[in-house]
């Protein structure tokens, strides 16, 4: 019986622990693909956090365009951990636009996020009154 | 909100309609930040379809690849990341300038320069004589190397379809190909699901013509596909291939004005639309496309708009014989109300800002280029507004979560939708205007007047009101052999609490709607009745509220900062319009006073002059105050829907909401 011996990590011979070629976009809580190995966009950022300002407690929309692979997520991450550091609450989920989308299936997924987002930032929200059964009116 | 990628353009303007239906209800809800992602195409059609989505979204950043030193950086600090021993340095395993050439070769693509990075380099670890960096020649060597027969045989197919073409072939040399102009690659096993082997994408192709525009890296990526395609049946996803744009300069399109008078044809190019010239009535005319009107896009929207008394003119769907033209249809179908306001420069596809009848138009679809003396072929669809906005329907959860205060207004339904049934010529009386409740027959019997204004709009299938407390939805369906009967289907509510009478009328309105199988007009009235003729429901059609006379309160307004916000809990914010061309209210802390102008839809308002006391509560009223004296004077059209009033400049920004009050 041959006894398993793991492959050797090939990266290792360019002294490197893993690939780092990787195409995921970098996230916050993500020990490989730490945030802080972002690099640039320092005038998109500055945009999109200087409108998350100005709205306030107000509402804001925000687009970015960009060919595919040209680091779109990976700036929305960002802008994200940045949101989050000023005392937003922000949501995990990519909320997909499909083809053949109703309002309503785009509206009920939208609601699904926010309702993950609130109870992940608000730990005891499932224990307010206002959160028990049969008292959803005001 | 993320993936418009693989959006086609008829799904992307699908993709439009939601998101312009949800406006109120969750794009512009109070607390909530969104972040629009996706391609240039797909943003753009998203945001840009609907002016009323288009109206609430800050400047699309257009987000450019990072530059080749960026690219660098970025894997520089990759690599020290991902150092093993520290008390050594790190070998990159790739050099600069392969990195460099790669990135030129994908177009600022990273996710497909990672990809092909590790592709490359995996197959290559401990066959080097020692540790170095590949350089370009060597990972393009791993990355695709396959043989001519392999080539020629995956190519085979695609070269019969015109997609790639093969050019002329040099003695010594290996056969080589080029992109015919097709924009992009679409490898199944990566991107799309189901289809067995890639998918090139793009009509018809250009046949016969050859690029030689496409040089070095259209033909790796030529037989980059190939080698995708043979390694297809691997699981091993292939590497996503670069996006190749058409490079072609000289593009036009061909009009045909049946009309009878001149048309002036348009680009759309984002906030502002670029004339590209004029077509005389009953003439043939072709014009250019600008290249920046084309330049790396998949499809331009061209619009035609008559060059004098501004009228606008529908595209018409000819689907069969329009390549290379657009027709422009006859006078007869131009309706009087389609006139733009006077100092619009810009129309896109749109509504006009006040409503009534609107716009265009036809969505040209560039395909392949052609060779330089044949116009573009486009392809002509008509671009009619689906049936019907919910505006603020579903906000059931959201209202509980956050526990938002009742503000039941009737739903603005979109007036595309009024254009749309209009021009199918057979509208039912009941269908278009907002009908206001006058009265509801209980259950028992009785008759009940109206305690809380409820509204009722039926157009297109769709039923959207207002009960007195909650917003209703739902459909219909009508009889196609008596316009007077019709079906009505499930509908659904909001679920806010009011008081005791809203709630009983709400609970009035929602029975009655369920016994209505006809509706009767006479003149300004509408009576839902059921079979036996019992009228359940009675309204009156709601007149606009008059700009002169009417006491408005602000709701929203814009802040300055490309933002329009509510105004703020704690203050009120007045106009009331003088018929002597005085505008006169409060902005919250003190009293403004300005003239004003209006003409027809368009109305302008000079610079308020207002009182000079200082506020120090609610916190931010003097902000408010400035933001929003500031805001009016940018007013030039008005627009009034019932007890609502909207503001906007020229482009379809907002200026102000403001809605009619009793006292």
């Amino acid at each position: 019986m041959t006894a398993l011996v793991p492959l050797p990590n090939a990266w290792n011979v360019f002294n490197l622990q893993a690939s780092p070629y990787w195409q995921d976009p970098l996230g916050d809580d993500d020990a490989v693909h730490p945030l802080h190995l972002f690099v640039g966009r320092t005038t998109e950022l500055a945009a999109l956090v200087d409108g998350l300002h100005a709205a306030g407690a107000s509402s804001s929309r925000r687009a970015i365009a960009g060919a595919a692979g040209v680091g779109k997520t990976t700036l929305v991450e960002r802008f994200k951990a940045a949101a989050l550091r000023a005392g937003y609450l922000t949501g995990d989920a990519v909320v997909p636009i499909l083809s053949g989308d109703t309002a309503e299936a785009l509206f009920g997924r939208v609601l699904g996020a926010v309702y993950d987002m609130v109870l992940a930032n608000r730990p005891g929200t499932l224990d307010h009154p206002a959160m028990r059964a049969g008292s959803w009116s005001m | 909100m993320n993936n418009l990628e693989h959006l086609g353009d008829a799904d992307v303007r699908h993709a439009a309609t939601p998101l312009r239906d949800l406006r109120d209800p969750m794009l512009m809800h109070p607390g909530l930040h969104f972040v629009l992602v996706g391609t240039v195409d797909a943003v753009r059609g998203a945001v840009f379809t609907h002016p009323q989505v288009r109206s609430t979204f800050s400047t699309v950043i257009d987000l450019p690849p990072l530059s080749t030193p960026g690219v660098l950086e970025v894997l520089q600090w990759r690599y020290t990341h991902l150092q093993l021993d520290l008390t050594h340095p790190w070998v990159a395993p790739v050099t600069d300038d392969a990195i460099a050439q790669l990135h030129t070769l994908f177009r600022g693509d990273l996710r497909g320069l990672l990809k092909a990075l590790e592709d490359g380099v995996r197959p290559t670890i401990g066959l080097l004589e020692r540790i170095r960096p590949l350089t370009h020649p060597e990972l393009a060597q791993a990355l695709w190397s396959v043989s001519q027969a392999a080539v020629s045989q995956a190519l085979s197919g695609f070269v019969a379809g015109g997609y790639v073409v093969a050019l002329p072939k040099e003695p010594g040399q290996a056969m080589r190909y080029a992109l015919s102009g097709v924009s992009r690659v679409v490898f199944p096993s990566a991107e799309r699901r189901g289809s067995a082997r890639p998918v090139l994408r793009g009509s018809q192709p250009a046949r016969g013509t050859t690029h030689v525009r496409y040089t070095t890296s259209a033909l790796a990526a030529a037989i980059f596909v190939t080698s995708a395609a043979v390694a297809g049946a691997q699981q091993q996803p292939p590497t996503r291939l670069p996006a190749a744009t058409a490079t072609e300069t000289v593009r036009t399109v061909t009009v045909q004005n049946d009309r009878g008078s001149a048309v002036t044809l348009f680009v759309d190019a984002g906030r502002v639309d670029r004339a590209i010239g004029t077509v005389a009535a009953g003439e043939i005319g072709t014009l250019a496309l600008p290249a920046w009107a084309t330049n790396g896009k998949r499809s331009v929207q061209v619009v035609a708009r008559a060059a004098r008394p501004r009228v606008v003119s529908q595209g018409r769907v000819d689907g069969t014989a329009c390549r290379g033209t657009a027709r422009v249809p006859h006078d007869e179908r131009v309706r009087p109300d389609w006139r733009l306001p006077r100092r619009r420069r810009t129309f896109t596809l749109a509504r006009r800002p006040t409503g009534r009848g609107a716009g265009t138009l036809a969505s040209f679809r560039r395909e392949p280029p052609m060779p330089h003396d044949r116009p573009i072929p486009v392809a002509v669809t008509a671009w009619r507004r689906p049936a019907l906005t919910h505006g603020r329907s579903g906000s059931v959860v959201l209202v509980a979560l956050f526990a938002a205060a009742c503000a039941g207004s009737v739903n603005r339904a979109d007036d595309g939708a009024r254009r749309a049934t209009a021009t199918a010529q057979e509208v039912a009386v009941f269908e278009g205007p907002i009908w206001r409740l006058v009265e509801v027959r209980t259950a028992e019997g009785r008759v009940a007047p109206a305690v809380a204004r409820g509204a009722l709009r039926l157009v297109g299938g769709r039923l959207t009101g207002t009960t007195g407390c909650n917003n209703v939805m739902g459909e219909y369906t009508r009889d196609p052999a008596d316009a007077s009967r019709l079906r009505i289907g499930a509908t659904a509510a909001s679920m806010m609490a009011c008081d005791d009478p809203r709630m009983a009328q709400e609970q009035h309105v929602l029975g009655a709607l369920d016994r209505v199988t006809r509706a009767e007009r006479e003149g300004n009235r509408l009576r839902l009745r059921d079979d036996a003729g019992v009228t359940w429901l009675a309204f009156e059609e709601e007149v606009p509220a008059p700009l002169v006379g009417t006491a408005w309160r602000v709701t929203n307004y814009d802040n300055g900062r490309r933002a329009v916000v509510s105004v703020r809990v704690g203050t009120t914010l007045t106009a009331r319009f003088a018929a002597d061309g005085t505008l006169a209210g409060s902005a919250g802390c003190n009293s403004y006073r300005a003239g004003y102008t209006r003409t027809g839809d368009t109305l302008t308002i000079t610079p308020p002059a207002a009182t000079r006391r200082a506020c120090q509560e609610p916190e931010g009223v003097m902000e408010q105050e400035a933001a929003f004296l500031a805001a009016l004077p940018r007013t030039e059209v008005l627009e009034i829907e019932g007890d609502r009033m909207t503001l906007r400049t020229v482009s379809g920004r907002l200026v102000a909401i403001l809605v009619a009050t009793t006292d």
